[in-house]
């Protein structure tokens, strides 16, 4: 056991996915419960604000590197966020579930949080977080999700012309995935109504 | 000094010869290469005697490759043997009466013939796996001389007991070359069993044992916790740890007993520079033990290092996975112990890929340090309302 790390909390759809799958734990005792657990949640966003006060460092696709940020007015992610994770110790939550790959492939020095988020925002066919605009995203995030069971191929999806998940050498379109490391983070939901 | 079946051995001498054999093993043991399950001979020449040999294949006699003949035998056995005698030799001390001949069951302690010599003798059935009290074990070593099953006799060094089990007709055990126990079981030509020199019972310089609590969540998973601990890990323990480790299994009833039984055991072992916990259960098991430790030390001075092992018996095992991922289990068996490679070989690859960290703990592999993310969960005002320690998914819900 090493030293604590202090950090605040966290929200939006993979604690969702766990809040519900508990629930669906009696029916359903495997690791399926998870799956339906996301599909049933899928739509739904978190708008929040998430502060990385100690800096952090973004993980580039393109020089499979982290880069470290310094910048103290981009220490603050905008929501709203359909996907966000945070692991220590693991690359995955299940046996085939690469979510965090980067924590086994390109360990870190230090330790710290793996972070995964999504954000419709960067999505260039996404206007407005309106239900249409969570119905139409909702594929992606589950193209996603599947992804991950692909070696932690999430990773390098991308945007491609049509705002449609591609491959990384098929487009040159923002990443669906913001991965990041950060020593600590504090997540400010934009309301108490909002939170899930 | 020579004895016969006929003389009397009083306690000290069983204790004695317990002692030395116990010895013995523990040269035998340290070496990795020495393959006690066997005994190479030159039958067709003659060669008779027996020895233990770290050089396989070739009769130990003469060296020749040809014409040995191994016989194989397990040596589990043996092992549990020297567990008895490391674990209960003080209690032999005291409680054995002189006796002519002793026989002891030698087979794992969930064999079926040791458990009801257990309820004969103790009227109740043995905790599952985890093998006698140290009176039951002197009481049932000290009166089985009716036990059919399978008998040792006291007098004779633990190789030579697979002798009479399969009716060969002598053996010695020797040591750095040095025959000190020779045996022969035919009738005809019967010379007893000598042992030279016959040490004094060093009862002082016993190894103190070693704790090692077993935490099982057998709601955990497919709640096949309890089975694969009674069916794959007892013997395991017993054959790649060293015999003075003691484990003792702590089943969880409800939610909140895995952190309190882990507390609880760090707390006795305050001073100590290091315990091991072995974890029968999933990643929730696991943060109920790091939540529970973490928010009820009050001082983190004079802790032992704790060695988590785990038993991926939970639903998703992000943990073990993340630690022994199922696609480097092969890369990951050849960093063990090659003792620990040999008997996982023998496994199918689901319950090999099961045991993992525990053959990482056997082998006396570095553990990885654990990282513990701390969660301060606050009001719309900023008050702090919970606090909890993560090791794997750092999240929470609100309402």
């Amino acid at each position: 056991m090493t030293k604590p790390i202090p950090l605040c909390l966290i929200l939006a759809l993979h604690a969702t996915i766990l809040h519900e799958a508990e629930a669906l734990r009696h029916a359903h005792p495997g690791i399926e419960r998870f799956k339906i657990a996301a599909m049933q949640n899928i739509t739904r966003w978190s708008s929040a604000t998430l502060q990385l006060p100690d800096g952090y460092s973004v993980y580039n696709p393109v020089t499979h590197s982290f880069e470290k940020i310094v910048s103290s007015s981009s220490t603050t992610l905008e929501g709203p966020f359909a996907y966000f994770l945070s692991t220590v110790n693991v690359d995955r939550l299940e046996l085939a579930f690469n979510i965090t790959p980067l924590a086994s492939t390109l360990p870190a020095m230090e330790p710290g949080f793996e972070i995964v988020v999504v954000r419709p925002v960067k999505d260039p066919s996404i206007n407005g977080t309106d239900d249409a605009a969570r119905q139409a995203f909702a594929a992606k995030s589950g193209a996603l999700l599947m992804a991950a069971y692909q070696q932690g191929a999430h990773i390098k999806l991308r945007y491609g012309n049509d705002g449609q998940p591609v491959g990384f050498e098929d487009s040159e379109g923002e990443f669906l995935v913001e991965y990041l490391r950060a020593p600590s983070w504090v997540w400010v939901p934009a309301s108490r109504l909002n939170s899930v | 000094m020579r004895l016969t079946r006929r003389r009397l051995l009083t306690a000290d001498l069983v204790a004695s010869i317990l002692w030395q054999c116990y010895k013995v093993y523990r040269l035998l043991h340290s070496s990795l290469e020495l393959n006690l399950c066997r005994v190479f001979r030159c039958k067709a020449v003659g060669h008779s005697e027996w020895r233990t040999s770290n050089k396989p294949h070739s009769c130990l006699f003469c060296g020749r490759r040809k014409h040995f003949n191994a016989s194989t035998w397990g040596g589990c056995d043996i092992v549990c043997f020297t567990r008895l005698v490391s674990d209960y030799l003080a209690v032999l001390w005291k409680e054995l009466r002189p006796v002519w001949r002793v026989e002891a069951l030698l087979l794992r302690p969930e064999s079926p013939h040791l458990q009801k010599v257990k309820q004969l003798h103790t009227g109740r059935t043995m905790t599952p796996g985890f093998g006698p009290s140290p009176g039951e074990a002197a009481r049932a070593i000290s009166s089985l001389a009716w036990a059919k099953f399978f008998s040792f006799e006291l007098v004779t060094p633990p190789i030579c007991t697979s002798a009479s089990r399969n009716g060969l007709k002598g053996g010695a055990l020797f040591a750095d070359n040095v025959a000190i126990a020779r045996y022969d079981t035919n009738p005809m030509r019967r010379r007893g069993l000598s042992i030279d020199p016959l040490p004094t019972v060093p009862v002082a310089n016993k190894p103190q044992p070693v704790s090692m609590l077993i935490i099982s969540n057998p709601n955990a998973g497919n709640k096949q916790g309890p089975d694969f601990i009674r069916q794959h890990v007892t013997w395991f323990i017993d054959e790649f740890m060293p015999p003075t480790v003691v484990p003792e299994v702590k089943q969880t009833t409800k939610e909140g007993d895995a952190g309190a039984f882990a507390f609880e055991y760090i707390k006795q072992n305050t001073g100590k520079d290091r315990i091991t916990i072995l974890v029968s259960g999933g990643d929730t098991t696991i943060h109920e033990i790091i939540q529970h430790v973490e928010s009820s030390l009050q001082t983190k001075t004079h802790l032992p290092r704790v060695d988590i092992a785990l038993l991926p018996m939970g639903t998703a095992n992000a943990l073990y996975h993340s630690e022994f991922p199922p696609e480097s289990t092969d890369d990951i068996c050849k960093t063990f112990d090659p003792r620990v490679q040999r008997r996982l070989a023998t496994l199918d690859k689901e319950t090999r890929g099961n045991l993992l960290s525990l053959s990482a703990l056997c082998s006396g592999l570095q553990s990885t340090p654990l990282t513990i993310a701390r969660s301060s969960i606050c009001d719309a005002k900023g008050t702090l309302t919970t606090r909890v320690f993560s090791v794997v998914v750092v999240s929470s819900c609100t309402s």
